[in-house]
């Protein structure tokens, strides 16, 4: 056995258990190694905690762990031809661990970041001073299908826009975290964050034993408190507004609605009258201060967007314009999480906040932009082509993976469209330690930190690590063969 | 009906009440204390104590151990010393039930002396080793189903009216206690501190959704207090199963045909009517601990006086029974 001056070390002898065989992908940062065999210092505790575990046992922790998520019901489903099938979105016990001071830093540059896209929003929907300066194109701003040129001048209570954002982050090959895009609509994902956590603790609790992990239990409070902190009214009240059992999310409505103590309302629930929210009771009308809406914001008005939604609340939009509820998020945030406006957010910090963006992000390539777009015309096969009002993982092109075909039909699509894509190099996404086929296999991660912005900001201490689960895959979306672990974000020693 | 099978009602769910209590308090507090900012040099020492035996806990385990789950668990569950123990108090209510089979359904029987089995020839055992949290899951899905099966298979006569008295006040009495001790133990911390903490507390009583519903409450020490003791629409809130508990008296009183008021019934109703009529604010920012105790000590007496109005015509070794 390997000593060091400190004493133990582990060693590759050491670990002869569920980690032993655990190969490192070249050119890539591992979340809990540092070395084939060498856990990273702050993840050595939990590491070897779970090491000694057979493949059998782990194969039982997680048949276990999979239970609680089923019988919890935290399910989304699937509906086929056969049936509908209930299904459990994947989750990894290994989880992914973020150190304190790495925190410290991310929780910096999200909030300055939320701050940034806020007053970028309550600019461009006002004096679009940005504009007037030169430093984002006119034509670029109003092109983007976010921005809802009918809700100008129209401010709403509290003046925040971005009550949730989700920041997707992602590790390069040197360990940095970095911004990969910006969630500013209806960014979910929350609830399995919490349920994530709860299922891990119920099924290996001692492995939190030796560590200190900062709690993520109070996400549904301080989001209420936000919320309710941007309404005069004392005794708000709030509803979440769901698109109805059939949507996907539907689970995660139902939780936020249980834990933050607020109605869970469709649009037929809800109605208004003089400029006023009311959702139907037993009892009558009843006044609606605060709406978290998990409906997108072309279809929640049919007097002002869309007319054939069924989804939406007929004169929503002029009570939220008179002030009289608080929308989150604000409608026309699309114009900040558009990817075409993506490559300006360092200049939007620097503009707004006269400082350094603490993040860094990827290098993007805007099609719409002829020497930018000749650039990707050339280069399709190094890069992410993306659209720019996607999400998903839907409508984009991995160009390394991809074939000629594939290559061929996106080039005429961006020629087309040069608007609608932007195009970005491969990022090695850092990999995490995940139980595949009874082995632990090193897996591509992301994270999805989520922050609540009422008055103040604060960041969830951990987020949303989702992984994808077939080898060598780039994609961790849920809706493309995604998982999720859950996120620890250590304490201060 | 015949005294001593009116007792075995009576007593009957106040074990498995308590059995609940334990099960639900472990399961809550093996989940709070894994944050990082929930530390706490003996996070077992407060549930120890609501379960009423810290002595016979620190003589069996030398120290105190009161950061030892494995230990803390075992005593709070199997440990035949203690007579709070889960295993023991489930004995104690199926022990009830043996004696009353004939009065209670045998449905109900059934489920109890099936989950009896459950926990003494291995399965349960199992369960315990393999996962804690399904362990005590399953004591808790037990305990609803007893209740179901209780309400909707017996007449609502006498019996059943004794057996609903025990439930309602031993509930009252295990909220009342758990409430105290959580108080107690509230520490200075932060505010996101407290509303972990608080929402633990309510979790335990199946309170923490049902809490949330009611916006006007914020979650603060105040409003959890106020809500456990008066919300008189929360079925384990202490003032309604109180009246719950007075409306099976005023039917016991009509079944046994009795003209008067026993005492532990006006007992109960003076109880009752001073939660009712008292400045809620007063009581929950004034000394609310020592409310909690005085009413604490008010039940044990009204249980006593129960004994004496219904079950015994003599004093004799009723204390020592207690």
């Amino acid at each position: 056995m390997a000593m060091t001056r400190q004493g133990f070390d582990i060693s590759t002898e050491q670990l002869a258990g569920i980690f032993a065989d655990y190969q490192l992908l070249a050119h890539t940062y591992d979340e809990l190694f540092a070395a084939p065999g060498v856990p990273h210092e702050e993840m050595r505790t939990l590491i070897q905690a779970l090491d000694p575990i057979n493949p059998e046992q782990f194969e039982s922790y997680q048949q276990i762990a999979d239970h609680i998520l089923r019988k919890n019901g935290t399910t989304f489903t699937v509906y086929t031809e056969q049936g509908n099938l209930d299904k459990i979105f994947p989750f990894d016990l290994i989880p992914r661990v973020i150190t304190a001071t790495e925190w410290q830093k991310i929780e910096k540059g999200l909030t300055q970041r939320v701050t940034a896209l806020n007053e970028f929003l309550s600019d461009i929907y006002n004096e679009q001073r940005i504009i007037e300066q030169g430093i984002i194109p006119r034509e670029h701003v109003l092109a983007s299908t976010g921005y809802l040129e009918v809700l100008r001048h129209v401010n709403p209570l509290g003046k925040t826009r971005i009550h949730v954002a989700g920041i997707d982050l992602i590790r390069d090959a040197k360990g940095r975290f970095i911004v990969l895009e910006d969630n500013v609509r209806v960014p979910s994902g929350v609830s399995y964050v919490l349920e994530n956590r709860l299922t891990l603790k119920n099924t290996l609790p001692r492995i939190f034993q030796q560590n200190r992990i900062r709690s993520v239990e109070e996400y549904p409070t301080k989001f209420r408190e936000a919320l309710r902190s941007l309404h005069p009214r004392q005794d708000s009240s709030a509803v979440i507004l769901t698109p109805g059992p059939y949507n996907s999310a539907y689970f995660e409505h139902g939780f936020l609605a249980r834990r933050m103590g607020c109605y869970l309302a469709q649009s037929n629930d809800l109605c208004v009258e003089q400029d006023k929210v009311f959702i139907k009771t037993t009892r009558g009308l009843k006044q609606v201060d605060i709406i978290y809406s998990r409906v997108n914001d072309e279809w929640l008005d049919p007097t002002v967007f869309r007319k054939d939604s069924l989804l939406g609340v007929a004169g929503l939009v002029r009570a939220y314009a008179a002030g009289n509820v608080v929308l989150a998020n604000a409608l026309g945030n699309g114009v900040a999480d558009d990817k075409a406006i993506y490559p300006f957010v360092p200049a939007i910090i620097r503009y707004y906040l006269g400082e350094e963006p603490i993040l860094d992000q990827v290098e993007t390539y805007l099609a719409s932009d002829l020497k930018q777009r000749e650039y990707i015309l050339k280069n399709l096969d190094q890069l992410v082509v993306k659209t720019v009002d996607g999400a998903g993982g839907y409508g984009m092109l991995f160009g390394p993976q991809a074939s000629e075909k594939e290559r061929a039909d996106f080039a005429d699509k961006i020629k087309q469209n040069p608007r609608t894509y932007i195009a970005q190099p491969v990022v090695e996404l850092s990999t995490c330690p995940t139980w595949s086929e009874k082995e632990m296999k090193a897996r591509r991660v992301d994270l999805r930190p989520y922050i609540v912005t009422g008055k103040d900001s604060w960041v969830l201490p951990g987020g949303l690590s989702r992984v994808a689960l077939v080898e060598g895959s780039y994609v961790v979306n849920s809706s493309q063969g995604g998982g999720s672990k859950d996120t620890w974000v250590l304490m201060k020693e | 009906m015949i005294a001593h099978i009116a007792e075995a009602c009576f007593w009957l769910f106040r074990y498995l009440e308590r059995v609940e209590t334990t099960a639900r308090l472990i399961n809550s507090n093996q989940i709070f204390i894994l944050d990082g900012e929930n530390f706490s040099k003996e996070p077992w020492k407060p549930i120890i104590k609501i379960n009423g035996h810290e002595k016979i806990y620190e003589s069996i385990n030398q120290g105190h151990h009161y950061a030892n789950d494995a230990m803390a668990c075992q005593f709070l569950t199997w440990e035949e010393k203690n007579p709070e123990s889960i295993i023991n108090a489930f004995k104690n209510a199926r022990e009830n039930a043996r004696s009353i089979r004939d009065t209670i359904s045998s449905e109900l029987w059934n489920a109890l002396n099936g989950f009896w089995l459950w926990l003494t020839l291995g399965e349960g055992r199992d369960l315990y080793n393999k996962n804690k949290h399904l362990f005590y899951e399953a004591i808790t899905e037990q305990s609803h189903m007893f209740r179901g099966i209780f309400y909707c298979s017996m007449r609502q006569e006498e019996a059943f009216e004794f057996i609903h008295v025990g439930m309602m006040l031993e509930r009252a009495l295990q909220t009342a206690r758990v409430l105290l001790i959580k108080m107690e133990d509230s520490k200075k911390g932060t505010e996101d501190f407290h509303s972990r903490y608080w929402l633990a507390l309510l979790e335990v009583l199946f309170a923490r959704e049902a809490f949330l519903k009611c916006p006007h409450y914020g979650l603060t020490r105040a409003s959890v207090a106020e809500f456990l003791i008066f919300e008189n629409s929360f079925p384990r809130a202490i003032c309604f199963c109180l009246k719950q508990a007075l409306m099976s008296f005023s039917r016991i009183r009509n079944y046994v045909n009795i003209d008067h008021y026993t005492k532990s019934e006006i007992e109960l109703s003076n109880l009752a009517d001073h939660l009712e009529h008292c400045s809620k604010l007063g009581y929950i920012n004034l000394e609310l601990n020592t409310h909690l105790r005085e009413l604490i000590e008010k039940m044990e007496n009204i249980f006593v006086q129960i004994q004496v109005d219904f079950f015994y015509h003599h004093f004799d070794d009723l204390y020592a029974r207690l």
